[in-house]
């Protein structure tokens, strides 16, 4: 403002003109303050945390409107509202008190306030002094913070950890347990096995059965616990690769078709000509959801037929949906029960558990496979009339040729192996002496040396020479994957040597573990003798063992005529056995001079097309060593591998059924006197 | 069912397998089976004018005679002049995956030797006979409904014709 001169008769003008002018930016200063106070409330009230200012004594004089629908009081009421009366507990009152007098403030600390309704609510506060220019305390400002939905959630998360730990300790133990459990089972089996052997009254026999009956049962259990438990723990990984529907349900079938005839139950399956010859899944699990489906039919049927229907509902792209029927004639389920069948440790009613036993795990893992494979299944059942399960599941159609599974290895008898030198390695005392004893009695010549560490292994192998290997996986001091690299890492001939490994868990990640270590072949246990026997002589074929040098015996020996299959075949029809007898003694002096020919011609085709032909009538004979004999001639002579060995078998072969012809004339002279 | 006779060809090198089977199909079966025998695919190809329902062969052939064709063979010849004959292949456990092989070659089905082999031979035959009865049946069916339908509209056409001619459209 540029001054003016002032003088006696400007001055009042002059002044009333300042005074205007003062009034005037007083009045904007004023309107500017609100203005920005107002602006400043209006974003208070806004704010989600509660917002306070309070006296020293606690009382409540601005607060924003989070306070009010915090606290849950009204604002009228919030005036006559003293802190202290918010507190559920006076001492975090007096301790935070305390703490702000000392720092002067007081961050993020937690309490619990109650509301006007009585409800609890947990608070951060954050609060600090509130002074004077002259310092001193006129009260507290601070902000709330409602954190009980957050105190919730963290409740609810640490409940959520506790209990997956608590359902993954579960599973764990499940499949520790039932890893611990098999041992001593393999050992009962064992054992009973030996016991077999030796001579035995028909009590105590009849005991034995009873206490083999039983550890099957027991594995049948532990087997499914362990399925569950990895199933429930998500652990259970599906596999998908191309395979034939028909040949799986095929060879289950006939593997289960004994069971039911041993019932007198009839097992039927049809399978429909147009299901796809390839499809990419899971074989194992189709075959385990069928395994249950249709023991659980044998297993509730009395009289009566189970029958087994494979068809193809329609295919989409390369999607084919297949429907799969198992329907027995069996007790049926009651109505009520109908609902549940498929829950775990369900049966259809509690009698049934005391009849049939069983653990009510089947159907239920049955249904979670089912789950896992994205299929559909149902039941129609009636009382005392039967059940029908039905299944549906997309497989896609592939192209490629799967291969064959495995095939079912059957209880015959496996050739001798003389005096093979075998190093078994297991740190398992019992399994020791369970597996050299079966083996000692499969072939008595056997010689067998043990190892109890992977270290003992390699020392064993360094003093003494052997023939193969029996190694289990899991040793102390060095495992058998490690024993395993070691020797196939040797450089002299040692490194070749056969070795087959023992594993606990038959899963295929062991599985393959112990191949890539460089192992043959695996055998799960609990050992099956026949199995072992079939591997170990496998394993020795294929490495080229040398039978002759080790002392086999020829095998004549042991091996007698037994009739009793072509007595269940002619279903004891006399005249059809002598017929077939007659064709026997006719046939087969031709065929034994045609196997020594074409053996001297070197005429492989023409001697697998007889060794073929004759398997019919040796089996009829029950010459089971000399079938084994034949089916060796029939593939090396096909494969044109091991002929050198050809000619001591095929002598074998002639010398044995000459003495069974003479066996067979006796009994045909019987039929026609008789 | 068992007035009407169905014919059933055997073809295997083994005689005790012939005749098992023979005994057991003529025996057990819910029909009128009639089952010939024969030891080579040779013979049998010779008697198919008579047109036997079903013709079960072995794969392997050659026991007796080395230079007889095998059973994919045979099955080849017969499904090219006998379309309608079903055949059922047979073969051991070992050669399973020649024999499925077969199925691609118009083999209706295929029986793995052994105990069960012939139980199930029986089945499979039934079963294709109760596809042929029910085929016929249909066909029989057919028949009618279309003489019925023939039936129908030549009565239609006669009495358009009729209605034609009194409405003077002939004259």
């Amino acid at each position: 403002m540029q001054a003016e001169q002032f003088t006696d008769q400007n001055f009042p003008e002059l002044l009333r003109e300042l005074l205007s002018k003062y009034y005037l930016h007083s009045k904007e200063v004023e309107r500017e303050l609100q203005e920005s106070e107002l602006k400043f409330k209006s974003l208070l009230e806004q704010l989600t945390d509660a917002i306070y200012f309070t006296s020293v004594d606690g009382q409540f004089l601005e607060y924003n409107r989070a306070t009010v629908e915090l606290l849950g009081y009204t604002r009228e009421e919030m005036q006559d509202l003293n802190v202290a009366q918010t507190y559920v507990q006076p001492e975090d009152r007096i301790r935070f008190h305390e703490r702000i007098m000392s720092d002067k403030e007081v961050v993020d600390y937690e309490i619990k306030l109650r509301k006007k309704n009585g409800e609890l609510i947990d608070c951060l506060v954050t609060a600090s002094l509130r002074m004077d220019p002259d310092g001193k305390v006129q009260g507290y400002q601070g902000i709330i913070r409602d954190i009980t939905f957050r105190k919730k959630a963290e409740a609810l998360q640490r409940a959520k950890d506790l209990a997956e730990q608590a359902n993954k300790f579960k599973a764990e133990f499940l499949a520790n347990m039932s890893h611990e459990i098999r041992t001593p089972i393999n050992a009962i089996i064992g054992m009973v096995h030996l016991l077999h052997q030796t001579p035995l009254s028909e009590k105590q026999i009849e005991y034995l059965h009873a206490i083999d009956n039983s550890a099957d049962n027991l594995l049948q259990l532990i087997n499914d616990i362990l399925d569950f438990s990895k199933i429930e723990a998500g652990k259970l990984q599906l596999e998908e690769k191309s395979f034939n529907i028909r040949i799986v349900i095929e060879q289950l079938v006939s593997t289960m078709r004994f069971k039911a005839t041993e019932k007198g139950v009839d097992l039927v399956l049809q399978i429909d000509e147009n299901v796809p010859p390839s499809v990419a899944g899971d074989p194992l699990r189709l075959n385990q959801i069928m395994l249950n489906l249709i023991s659980n039919a044998i297993k509730f049927t009395h009289t009566g037929a189970i029958s087994v229907t494979v068809k193809l509902i329609d295919i989409l792209d390369d999607r084919a949906r297949m429907y799969f029927n198992v329907r027995d004639t069996g007790i049926g389920i009651p109505p009520d029960r109908l609902g549940n069948i498929f829950e775990s440790f369900t049966q259809a009613n509690l009698d049934t558990t005391r009849i049939y036993g069983g653990t009510g795990l089947g159907l239920a893992i049955v249904k979670k496979l089912i789950d896992m494979l994205n299929g559909a299944i149902m039941v129609k059942s009636k009382l005392g009339e039967g059940s029908e399960f039905i299944f549906e599941i997309d497989f896609t159609i592939t192209r490629d040729n799967p291969d064959l599974p495995l095939m079912e290895i059957t209880e015959a008898s496996v050739p001798d192996i003389g005096k093979c030198r075998l190093l078994i390695a297991d740190d398992h005392p019992i399994n020791q002496v369970v597996t050299s004893e079966l083996l000692r009695h499969a072939w008595p010549d056997i010689q067998i040396e043990i190892a109890a560490t992977g270290k003992e292994v390699l020392e064993k192998l360094d003093s003494a020479q052997f023939d193969m290997i029996l190694m289990d996986v899991q040793m102390p001091e060095m495992n058998g994957l490690d024993a395993t690299r070691t020797i196939r890492a040797l450089t002299d001939s040692r490194a070749n040597i056969p070795i087959v490994a023992f594993t606990a868990y038959a899963t295929t990640g062991e599985v393959e573990k112990c191949l890539q270590a460089g192992m043959d072949d695996y055998i799960s246990k609990p050992v099956v003798p026949a199995l072992l026997c079939r591997k170990i002589y496998d394993q020795l074929v294929r490495s080229g063992y040398d039978f002759d040098a080790h002392g086999q015996q020829s095998g004549l020996a042991h091996q007698t005529v037994d009739l009793h299959y072509l007595n269940i075949m002619t279903a004891d029809d006399q005249v059809l056995k002598a017929k077939m007898l007659q064709i026997m003694l006719d046939e087969t002096p031709g065929e034994l001079e045609l196997l020594e020919k074409h053996l001297e011609a070197a005429n492989w085709d023409g001697l697998r097309a007889v060794a073929h032909k004759m398997k019919s009538s040796v089996e009829f004979m029950g010459l089971k060593d000399t079938l084994d004999t034949l089916k060796t001639i029939e593939i090396s002579a096909k494969e044109r591998t091991g002929l050198d060995l050809l000619a001591p078998k095929i002598n074998t072969v002639i010398l044995t059924c000459r003495s069974a012809l003479n066996s067979l004339r006796n009994e045909l002279d019987k039929l026609q006197t008789s | 069912m068992k007035d009407k006779q169905f014919r059933v060809f055997l073809v295997d090198d083994d005689t005790k397998h012939l005749i098992m089977l023979k005994n057991h199909l003529e025996k057990r079966s819910d029909y009128n089976l009639k089952v010939n025998i024969f030891s080579n695919g040779e013979n049998c190809l010779e008697k198919m004018q008579e047109k036997p329902h079903v013709v079960i062969l072995d794969y392997y052939l050659d026991g007796i005679k080395t230079d007889a064709a095998n059973g994919l063979e045979i099955l080849k010849k017969i499904r090219q002049q006998y379309p309608d004959t079903y055949v059922i292949m047979m073969s051991g456990q070992d050669d399973l995956k020649v024999a499925i092989a077969t199925i691609d070659n118009g083999a209706y089905d295929y029986i793995i030797k052994g105990e069960s082999a012939y139980v199930r031979a029986q089945m499979i035959i039934d079963h294709i006979i109760e596809n042929i009865n029910t085929n016929e049946w249909r066909k029989n069916v057919r028949l009618r409904e279309n003489a019925l339908v023939t039936g129908f509209i030549l009565l239609g056409l006669l009495l358009i014709s009729i209605a034609l001619y009194d409405m003077g459209m002939f004259g």
